[in-house]
């Protein structure tokens, strides 16, 4: 088993393992800046969204746009509070349907993924069903290493496979 | 289905890397350690999943659901009652936000040694 997985694994994983880091660091990168330090901050923050949305309120009244290809910011938030007694129990239908998905799906996920790390055979299987893995990476995968032969890949065959070859 | 396809690619990675290091000798050992590892991975994984759930089942509900706020979309859409529909919206992308900063709370309290 160390051997498996020491020589089949990182053979496609090793792929998008720069796309994840990135989007890692670039997640960290957005939201754990420069902390929001002084009330100054705060406030230019809140301009922001106040310009933004008097902005859109005052172009969208100077153009006249019509109200049903676009309707300015009041009308949306007075619609809200009018309706919102019809919408509120539509929320809580969506936001219980997404707990149940969520609760199914992430259990599921949760479970393949422990399987699927502790026995490279099922790893093996499951893994061109997955969605995310494109067929092409899949197929180049198949034929370089571990899909078609029985033996393990050598070193050479997985530094071949460039980023730029795998894509 | 995503989702869990997502946090699956996510978790692999940390994963097999902390396997390959500690040579992968017992189960017990191998789950305790594996699994905070691989945890910054699998709340992201799960944070991107749940987003692309409230999408599909906006998305769901819009083609085929009785209720739910895409049937509202599709509601509101055809009596062109354009400011309820824009704020059925205004409700989803509040969703979303709730959902991105929960996952970054999370991540945060269980996960703070990455990213």
């Amino acid at each position: 088993m160390d051997t498996a997985l020491n020589d089949q694994i990182p053979t496609f994983e090793k792929g998008d393992k720069a796309v994840q880091e990135v989007g890692l660091s670039n997640w960290s990168a957005l939201t754990s800046g420069p902390g929001i330090r002084t009330w100054l901050e705060v406030a230019a923050i809140a301009l922001v969204a106040v310009v933004i949305v008097g902005g859109a309120e005052l172009l969208l009244r100077l153009l006249e746009v019509p109200q049903y290809i676009l309707p300015t910011p009041s009308l949306i938030l007075m619609g809200l509070i009018s309706d919102f007694r019809f919408i509120a129990p539509h929320t809580l239908i969506t936001l219980k349907e997404l707990l149940v998905g969520f609760a199914a799906g992430a259990s599921v996920g949760f479970v393949l993924a422990a399987v699927i790390t502790q026995f490279p055979f099922v790893e093996k299987i499951i893994t061109p069903y997955i969605i995310r893995s494109s067929p092409r990476r899949c197929w180049r995968w198949c034929r370089s290493s571990s899909c078609a032969s029985a033996s393990a890949p050598s070193r050479a065959t997985l530094r071949s496979l460039s980023p730029s070859a795998r894509w | 289905m995503i989702n869990s396809a997502t946090g699956f690619r996510r978790t692999d990675l940390a994963k097999i890397a902390l396997a390959r290091s500690f040579g992968a000798n017992t189960m017990q050992i191998f789950l305790k350690i594996r699994i905070p590892m691989a945890m910054p991975m699998i709340i992201v994984g799960l944070m991107v999943g749940s987003i692309f759930g409230l999408l599909t089942a906006v998305g769901a509900e819009m083609v085929g659901g009785a209720e739910g706020l895409g049937n509202r979309l599709a509601y509101y859409s055809s009596l062109i009652r354009m400011p309820q529909f824009f704020a059925v919206i205004l409700i989803l992308a509040l969703i979303g936000i709730l959902i991105y900063v929960l996952f970054f709370w999370i991540g945060k309290k269980w996960a703070s040694w990455e990213s």
